[in-house]
């Protein structure tokens, strides 16, 4: 009984108080809410990027970030965007889960003439109609700097293995596609011989490095992995087999990678960083917020190189 | 029945298939043999088939548990959260986990055979909740330990005689558990479990408590393995270790474990794993894609299913 009444008067508060909140929107004109739809927390860079960009939010005068999340859970990123538009958020952004099953709801955002900022990962090409902009990192761009980098590494020539993602996933078929473009454009004589999935997991990495080994023994010279992690995991492999010498390139600039890269275990990776990633996002959000338009509509963000000759300027956020 | 006679029968189909199977990766590929891949391809099993050496035994119980791969997420995660960089913080990084798969392992027990629930559903429900904690726990990021002591680092990485010490503690249980259910009462009770549960019961076994035993030895088989996760790599993204229910429970199948009870052995599920790591280890050296390595052993379970239940319907 009591219980009840507690949770009716909290409610009633709360109603309350976003009936309030309505109302100084409409009297503070100058006002920015920004609406994210965030899928998951269960993802370590989009996390942090939420985190990122809730903490650059709270920064700027006269901005509010609304952000709602999916929890893993197509059908509720969908109602949450709903929800966004029935709030007449100024400017939505979406981080989809799902670049086909959001479209609809984008649709519904963009009928209500609210402008769409996809960030951090793109919807599919029928959501990208949909958008006034992307801000974001690119997985292609990224297989092209892994390219650049064991390029550098191995002096132009080489055979060279992959340690993809899982299969099937657009992360995992841009970077390799990226690191394939990204060689053949620098004439490199890097050979590719061998690209296996890890499925993101660092066990199967290391499962995967070693049999790398077994097959191409010495004539292996470097190793794209998809992420950190699985770089790490595998240049651990090597150093433990006496193969430290295999160049091994992984992608994120996360905290574990730059680790690696700084014990010498890996070569290099490039920055993707989530506070650049939110900041970059949120000025796009406050520009249409107030009705520009942004001069490009795809905006990657910068992924500077890093190895071990600038690892220290890389503080790794994720 | 058969099933009293199955645990002492000697030879399975699985062992003979191991063996052709290595032949065979001999033949397609010359360094298959080499003394670090045959370490390689034993220490690949390790984790999938501490998984399914427990999955083996509440299968042969005649229940499901699909919870363990959350088990291992949690264990590995919990692992490195302990920081187990001294001698104390390595000891509960060890035991801690192991207690508390044991304990997802005692309500797993009593939902299905104190209440009556259907063990998929239960241990699948178990398995959200357990994911949902973990990853409410870390906020989805990575989770780390920097200065892992040597001991708990060898547990996975360590060598003697050129083989992982993983591959021994993995080997050490194979025969515990081959002799504890092959030559204790507990282990006779599980057959009767899975065999005939009312036979069972009026027969005196203690079914309830036989029953949470084999959930609570598969929850903290499931730790353990989580553990070892934590010692092999020292980071880890929880969401990329998900889903080690599946490959064990195909192992235990594999390795002639009935979905129905009453059948099956821990040495034969350990053989299943090796068949499992062999296919995957030649493959990935040949550069088959993942595509064709998931249609092969598709097409090797299929037929090792096939031909149990054509050789349980002619006994």
């Amino acid at each position: 009984m009591s219980v009840s009444l507690k949770i009716s008067r909290r409610v009633a508060v709360a109603a309350f108080a976003s009936f309030m909140a309505a109302t100084s929107y409409a009297a503070a004109a100058e006002k920015i809410v920004i609406g994210h739809s965030q899928p998951n927390l269960g993802w370590p860079y989009i996390a942090a990027v939420t985190n990122a960009l809730e903490a650059a939010g709270k920064g700027m005068e006269g901005v509010e970030v609304v952000t709602l999340s999916a929890d893993g859970d197509i059908a509720k990123q969908s109602s949450d965007i709903a929800t966004l538009v029935n709030r007449k958020v100024n400017v939505l952004l979406v981080t989809s889960l799902d670049g086909n099953a959001v479209v609809p709801a984008l649709k519904k955002a963009a009928d209500a003439g609210i402008p769409i900022l996809a960030v951090s990962n793109e919807p599919s090409e029928a959501g990208q109609k949909l958008l006034a902009g992307y801000s974001g990192p690119d997985d292609y761009v990224q297989g092209v700097i892994a390219a650049e980098l064991l390029n550098d590494a191995l002096k132009g020539e080489g055979a060279i293995a992959i340690i993809e993602g899982s299969p099937g996933q657009s992360t995992t078929l841009l970077r390799t596609q990226g690191l394939k473009d990204g060689l053949a454009k620098l004439n490199s004589k890097i050979t590719i011989i061998g690209s296996q999935t890890a499925d993101w997991n660092p066990v199967k990495a290391k499962d995967v490095a070693q049999a790398f080994l077994t097959a191409h023994g010495d004539q292996l010279k470097g190793v794209f992995a998809q992420d950190d992690n699985t770089g790490a995991a595998a240049a651990e492999v090597f150093k433990a087999a006496g193969r430290g010498d295999i160049k091994v390139v992984g992608t994120g600039g996360t905290i574990n990678g730059l680790k690696a890269i700084r014990d010498g275990l890996m070569y290099g990776t490039m920055d993707q960083s989530p506070t650049t990633d939110a900041k970059q996002a949120l000025d796009f959000a406050v520009k249409l917020a107030k009705g520009e338009k942004l001069a490009e509509k795809r905006n990657i963000i910068p992924m500077p190189k890093i190895t071990s000759a600038n690892v220290n300027e890389f503080k790794g956020e994720w | 029945m058969t099933a009293a006679s199955t645990p002492w029968r000697f030879v399975t189909p699985i062992w003979p298939v191991l063996l052709v199977l290595v032949i065979g990766a001999s033949l397609l590929s010359g360094p298959f043999l080499s003394p670090a891949n045959i370490a390689a391809v034993l220490q690949q099993g390790v984790i999938t088939g501490i998984v399914a050496l427990g999955m083996t035994i509440v299968l042969i119980g005649g229940q499901f548990d699909l919870s363990t791969g959350a088990t291992v997420m949690m264990a590995a995660v919990m692992a490195l959260l302990l920081n187990p960089a001294d001698g104390t913080s390595t000891a509960l990084a060890i035991l801690l986990p192991v207690a508390l798969g044991g304990m997802i392992g005692l309500v797993n027990g009593l939902a299905v055979y104190r209440a009556g629930a259907n063990s998929i559903v239960a241990t699948i429900g178990m398995q959200f909740l357990v994911i949902g904690a973990v990853l409410a726990l870390v906020s989805g990021q990575h989770v780390r330990a920097d200065n892992m002591s040597e001991i708990f680092v060898s547990l996975s990485r360590a060598r003697l005689l050129g083989i992982p010490y993983s591959v021994y503690i993995f080997l050490g249980l194979v025969i515990a558990l081959s002799v504890m259910m092959s030559s204790t009462v507990f282990g006779r009770h599980v057959y009767a479990l899975g065999g005939d549960i009312e036979a069972a019961r009026r027969a005196g076994v203690k079914v309830v408590r036989t029953g949470i035993a084999t959930y609570v030895i598969s929850g903290m088989l499931a730790a353990l393995a989580g553990v070892l996760i934590a010692s092999l790599v020292g980071n880890l993204d929880p969401t990329a270790i998900r889903g080690y229910e599946f490959p064990a429970l195909t192992a235990a199948v594999l390795g002639g474990t009935s979905l129905t009870g009453g059948v099956g052995r821990p040495a034969d599920t350990a053989a299943a794993i090796w068949v499992i790591a062999v296919i995957t280890n030649v493959m990935t050296i040949l550069n088959y894609q993942y595509p064709v390595q998931l249609l092969v052993q598709g097409v090797v379970l299929t037929a090792a299913v096939a031909f149990y239940s054509w050789q349980r319907a002619r006994s």
